[in-house]
């Protein structure tokens, strides 16, 4: 009996114990650290702001590789082969040859680095109130900046990325991408494939063209409008989360032509003899078109409406899609 | 041949052993004085060898059986032997539960292999990231009151309307207000987790959402691309974006998952559209490039320092 009782006690308190540790486990608490916050960037190096101008002869061909931290940056492409660089206000600045050309030995990529004077110490990055950097046309330009306004024109391709500061591109002979956080993206008059995306600002584009066959034109903003104007690619794709999307211009035959936006509207202006077949989504919104349209299937629900249709002959392939948003299309006068 | 010589049905019962002892002994004693008898007895065992022989062939017959029987016989042992084993190893058991500490190991043992096997009975992660995206999706939805997520005395406020009757886990997320961000957004999570429990649903909507979730083909690999994404922009996102910015994202990014959300209802209320397919998918892509642009952002800035 003292034997029994003995094993009963042992039993409890071994069950008590084994069942106390899956309690003890599900009822944790994960804690997370809470990360420690980056002390606010200082943006500009601490000494003393100068003008200082410089320049390279290059190949005509030349990459040129940027980083600017603040500043306003002009991009301009001039006849000669030779590289200038005028700082005003900023950082004292100097080229740094990466590679030169087996023909003629000259460079075919520079990049462009600040130079304290006080401590001899180099910087990739430097800042300056107004950059003004002159390139052969044919030169093709990196640039990478924190907030920068910046103003490309005349060369023949251009990669600009930055975190905040409105792009602008004009005269761009093989193409561009452009992309920023906080700014508007403008490209005009330029030809060649083009990326271009802005998280919460607009963009806009007009008057371009490939430059050769298979030029692709990309678009995406968050919660910018994007508008299109004359756009002779055969290939555009647009999306946008909650932003509105104009297209005003012409279908090529053969090309596809694909809008999107979550929460938006879709407005093309297109000519009355379009010949392109389509494919409208939306939500909740409608679907206008001041063109006569052949609709081949019509499939409707309350949360999703689908409309298959043909303008003419059904030459080009058009997607629109929009969540909540409507689709218009007008007749372009 | 005498009075007491024995008939010849009794010699042929004698030979085929089926006298009694008494009568079969008198036989005996009676044949080795009795001439008569003996030579009836040995006619009367040719004839039995000649019936033998001819019916040899009868009597093997009868092997299989013997063999059929045999194997019974051995079956029957055998399983009487099991028997005997399971009785011993239930012996050794009793005799070994007899001790105090080998009764406390069992007792751990069994324990574990229960919280063992409940453990293995969970959900699978990627139903949880599901589920986890699930919920997440509606509370950035309810973000979308953005003094509700920004401003912290209207959070803490009892009598916020938004908070209290929208949704309980933000609910949760307002009485932690003070403690941080990052832990609010944990606190999201806990909360997720526990409406993922099958067992324990909470709402008839928590129970669609569990058991009704059904992946697309190619669905589940953007649910958890943007599992892991949010997971690392939950981090980022305060240092990498300014308040404005940040207050862009989050209604971009409950119009994507309110887009999300009506595609898959959509889709699962008729699984061959096609069209509803499409928008989901380009949906949760601009989900992930929503999330990415953060983590590309945040990159970008480390770069340029």
């Amino acid at each position: 009996m003292k034997n029994l009782t003995i094993k009963i006690k042992y039993l409890a308190i071994t069950l008590v114990f084994a069942l106390s540790m899956p309690i003890a486990v599900f009822s944790q608490k994960v804690v997370v650290p809470i990360p420690a916050r980056t002390p606010p960037k200082t943006s500009m190096p601490p000494e003393k702001k100068v003008d200082s101008e410089k320049s390279l002869a290059v190949d005509s061909k030349v990459n040129i590789s940027l980083c600017v931290l603040e500043g306003n940056v002009k991009i301009n492409g001039w006849e000669r082969d030779e590289v200038r660089l005028f700082v005003k206000d900023g950082n004292p600045v100097e080229f740094k040859v990466r590679d030169k050309s087996k023909q003629n030995g000259k460079p075919v990529w520079i990049t462009v680095f600040s130079l304290d004077t006080k401590s001899n110490k180099t910087s990739e990055c430097f800042s300056g109130e107004e950059i003004e950097i002159d390139v052969p046309r044919n030169a093709i330009v990196h640039l990478k900046g924190q907030e920068t306004t910046t103003s490309v024109n005349s060369v023949r391709k251009a990669i600009v990325k930055n975190i905040g500061g409105d792009i602008s591109m004009r005269n761009i002979s093989e193409g561009a991408e452009a992309s920023t956080y906080e700014g508007n993206v403008i490209v005009e008059n330029s030809s060649g494939a083009f990326s271009l995306e802005s998280l919460n600002g607009n963009i806009v584009a007009f008057e371009l063209n490939p430059s050769e066959i298979g030029d692709i034109f990309k678009a995406k903003t968050s919660n910018g409008t994007i508008v299109l104007q004359d756009l002779e690619h055969r290939q555009i794709e647009v999306n946008s989360i909650s932003g509105a999307i104009s297209f005003n211009g012409a279908f090529s035959s053969g090309g596809s032509y694909s809008f999107g936006t979550s929460n938006g509207t879709i407005a093309l202006s297109i000519p009355k003899d379009t010949s392109c077949k389509f494919n409208a989504t939306y939500g909740l919104g409608g679907f206008n078109s001041e063109i006569p349209v052949i609709k081949i299937t019509e499939t409707k629900t309350p949360r999703l409406q689908n409309v298959v249709g043909t303008m003419g002959d059904g030459d080009a392939t058009l997607n629109l899609t929009t969540s909540s948003g409507v689709i218009k299309i007008k007749t372009k006068k | 041949m005498n009075k007491k010589c024995f008939d010849s049905g009794t010699i042929q019962a004698f030979l085929d052993g089926e006298l009694a002892p008494e009568m079969s002994a008198g036989v005996t004693n009676h044949i080795a004085i009795c001439d008569a008898c003996a030579l009836e007895l040995s006619e009367a065992e040719d004839e039995t060898a000649i019936a033998f022989s001819a019916l040899d062939n009868e009597f093997n017959t009868l092997v299989p059986t013997q063999r059929l029987w045999t194997k019974i016989n051995e079956s029957i042992v055998e399983e009487k032997k099991q028997n005997s084993v399971l009785h011993r190893f239930w012996t050794v058991i009793s005799a070994a539960l007899i001790n105090p500490s080998i009764t406390v190991a069992a007792g751990i043992f069994i324990v574990f292999g229960i919280f063992a096997a409940a453990l293995s009975m969970r959900p699978d992660s990627s139903n949880q990231t599901a589920a986890i995206n699930q919920v997440q999706n509606n509370v950035t939805v309810n973000q979308l009151a953005i003094p509700a997520i920004t401003d912290n005395s209207s959070l803490a406020s009892p009598t916020n309307p938004t908070i209290q009757t929208q949704n309980p886990p933000v609910q949760k997320v307002a009485n932690r207000q003070n403690t941080g961000e990052f832990t609010i957004q944990k606190a999201v999570i806990k909360t997720d987790y526990r409406e993922i429990k099958p067992r324990q649903p909470r709402t008839n909507d928590e129970v669609s959402r569990t058991s009704n979730f059904l992946y697309l083909p190619g669905e589940e690999s953007y649910v958890k691309t943007i599992a892991t994404l949010k997971q690392t922009v939950d981090g980022q996102k305060d240092t990498a974006m300014k308040p404005s910015s940040r207050i862009s994202f989050e209604r971009d990014l409950a119009v994507v998952n309110d887009s999300i959300d009506r595609m898959k209802k959509e889709v699962r209320k008729n699984s061959k559209n096609e069209t509803a397919k499409q928008i989901l998918y380009a949906s949760y892509q601009n989900k992930i490039d929503l999330l990415n642009s953060v983590a590309e952002r945040n990159e970008l800035m480390v770069s340029l320092q």
